[in-house]
């Protein structure tokens, strides 16, 4: 699992051959899946409990996203203090982003020189503390199990292969996926993964110590394994450089920039963040504010701000994605104000087109604007309309008496 | 280099590793006893049998790691994840003999074998390995949000391999 996910040639010779392969997708999917979980959590609590937004970018896609837009989606959805809260996670600090945990190299041999296995203790510790602690307490870093498991085997493995006991090694190993019957269980590891392989018994009291190991037929064939591994070469992460920062054009431009010029200026970031982080986000955020206008720069930088806080991953979508993600954002609070000022009297204002929908699920329920329709329905007001028709009006516009045309109404 | 540079083929020796992983855990499976604890297993997984196929998966590719590192041997991550997705159909085809699990339809197959994934990488990683290059995995999942990886060419090397065109 490194920079690509290389495909295998032949495969099963039996099994598996009914069912439709799993998409390519779907399995670079599981390999950005391990690159978050070692963005998001894995600084000294191992492993980080992700779960859920793998299942989100699974779905996403099976829901016809494509890969980015499923991890986006999936990652502001999970992965934000809350729903790390929620997971029982501790805060992820920024820092998480941008500069992976720097591990140690595997001192596993001292380490376990020191004190291999000691199951009192393992198990004394499990019972009190949580999962993270004990690893922390017991391990370390995560990622060094495999390699003091390896270590401790190795030393014994050297001696194994020449007593022809290597296929007994690997049952042991498959003793801890499928316990023989009596084993004792260590609480180390998640819910629902089995504990003895963190601790193969053979392993813990040597090959001649007996009890451990199994009749399983795994046999791992040491000398038909390839000499070395192939490892891709690391590449830099990090976001891109930005570039250089225009010249504001006016005084206010540049007030307003400066301004708002320190990306993690808000709560204790700054204190968890690192420098790497802090400038690379300062860097963005810089490269980003160049490409936005200046009177929108306060609006963008109260999102870009949210954005850091929320979602400890800001820096692995790249700047360009955050641009988007702000101009999207952008875009979408000009259409609230617009709609905001369109309201008349809190009215929420009507289209043609809305009038028409009411138009016609109006006429489709039976209502008409005529005297059988809508109008007839209305109740009567109790008043009845001028006996006259003629003249409704209660000034009387003829000319009076003798100087009209009609002489006899002035001696009325 | 296949697709955007993301995705490429095993090289020989790659292959070689992948082989005599797959052959290893062929041969466990179809063991007697070990069939017999795998189809139990899936069953204690009740409601959600994929992520205790994706559980049983990580553990065999992790004691599969285990054995070759204490032969010795250094086996490439960049294939574990192939690897790992062939376990799991090899699993789910099982727990469908068995009559554990009923899939009806495409969707609901794709659902188990993403779920198990997951699941699988979970467990392979709870179990840790420090020879998972954490940084090029970063790398790897900032181009997946950067959208280098969203067309299918990037992502052809594999199928293109895996249904055999690699042997």
């Amino acid at each position: 699992m490194g920079s690509v996910v290389k495909s295998i040639g032949k495969v099963f010779k039996k099994i598996g051959k009914g069912l439709k392969k799993i998409a390519p997708i779907l399995l670079v999917a599981a390999a950005a899946y391990v690159g978050y979980g070692y963005a998001t959590g894995w600084q000294g609590a191992g492993w980080p409990r992700i779960t859920e937004w793998g299942k989100s970018l699974m779905s996403g896609i099976r829901g016809g996203a494509n890969l980015s837009e499923s991890a986006v989606q999936a990652s502001q959805t999970f992965a934000n203090p809350t729903y790390q809260n929620q997971m029982g996670l501790p805060e992820v600090p920024t820092s998480a982003v941008t500069t992976p945990a720097n591990f140690p190299p595997d001192v596993v041999g001292q380490t376990i020189a020191q004190d291999p296995f000691a199951f009192e203790d393992v198990r004394a510790a499990a019972s009190q503390a949580g999962e993270g602690v004990l690893r922390q307490r017991l391990l370390g870093d995560q990622p060094g199990i495999l390699g003091r498991i390896g270590t401790e085997m190795g030393s014994q493995y050297s001696d194994l292969i020449d007593n022809s006991t290597l296929k007994k090694a690997g049952g042991a190993v498959m003793d801890a996926i499928v316990p023989p019957a009596g084993a004792d269980t260590v609480a180390l590891v998640p819910e629902g993964i089995d504990n003895e392989l963190f601790m193969p018994q053979g392993v813990a009291t040597g090959p001649s110590g007996g009890g451990g190991y199994g009749d399983q037929v795994l046999s791992p064939d040491a000398e038909s394994f390839a000499d070395q591994s192939v490892l891709a070469d690391a590449t830099e992460a990090g976001i891109p450089a930005s570039e250089s920062t225009a010249d504001a054009a006016s005084n206010i431009d540049k007030s307003l920039r400066t301004y708002y010029k320190d990306p993690f200026a808000f709560e204790d970031a700054k204190a968890s963040a690192s420098v790497k982080s802090y400038k690379d986000a300062k860097t963005t955020w810089d490269w980003i504010a160049d490409k936005i206008p200046t009177e929108k720069i306060g609006q963008a930088w109260e999102f870009y701000k949210n954005l850091w806080k929320k979602d400890p991953l800001v820096a692995l979508y790249g700047t360009q994605k955050v641009l988007e993600m702000i101009l999207a954002y952008l875009d979408e609070s000009d259409e609230l104000a617009s709609y905001q000022k369109r309201h008349v009297a809190g009215m929420p204002p009507r289209s043609m087109a809305d009038v028409m929908k009411t138009h016609k699920k109006a006429t489709a329920a039976g209502l008409r604007h005529d005297k059988t329709g809508i109008w007839a329905q209305r109740p009567s007001s109790g008043m009845q309309g001028p006996v006259n028709p003629v003249r409704a009006s209660a000034i009387n516009r003829q000319p009076p008496g003798l100087l009209g045309r009609n002489p006899q109404r002035a001696l009325v | 280099m296949i697709g955007q540079g993301n995705t490429q083929p095993a090289t020989e020796q790659e292959n070689k590793q992948a082989q005599i992983i797959l052959e290893n855990i062929e041969k466990y499976l179809f063991d007697d006893n070990a069939y017999d604890h795998i189809v139990q297993k899936i069953r204690e997984g009740g409601e959600d049998p994929a992520t205790m196929i994706g559980a049983i998966v990580g553990q065999l590719l992790h004691a599969q790691m285990v054995s070759a590192r204490g032969a010795g041997k250094e086996i490439s991550r960049d294939i574990l994840i192939p690897i790992a997705a062939e376990v799991v159909n090899a699993i789910i085809e099982i727990a469908m003999d068995e009559g554990l699990i009923n899939i009806q339809d495409e969707s609901q197959l794709e659902q188990i074998q993403g779920d198990a994934m997951i699941a699988a990488v979970d467990a392979y990683m709870s179990l840790g390995d420090d020879g998972v290059n954490k940084e090029a995995a970063g790398q790897f999942t900032q181009n997946v949000m950067q959208g280098r990886m969203d067309s299918p060419q990037a992502q052809q090397g594999m199928i293109n391999n895996m249904v055999g065109g690699a042997a």
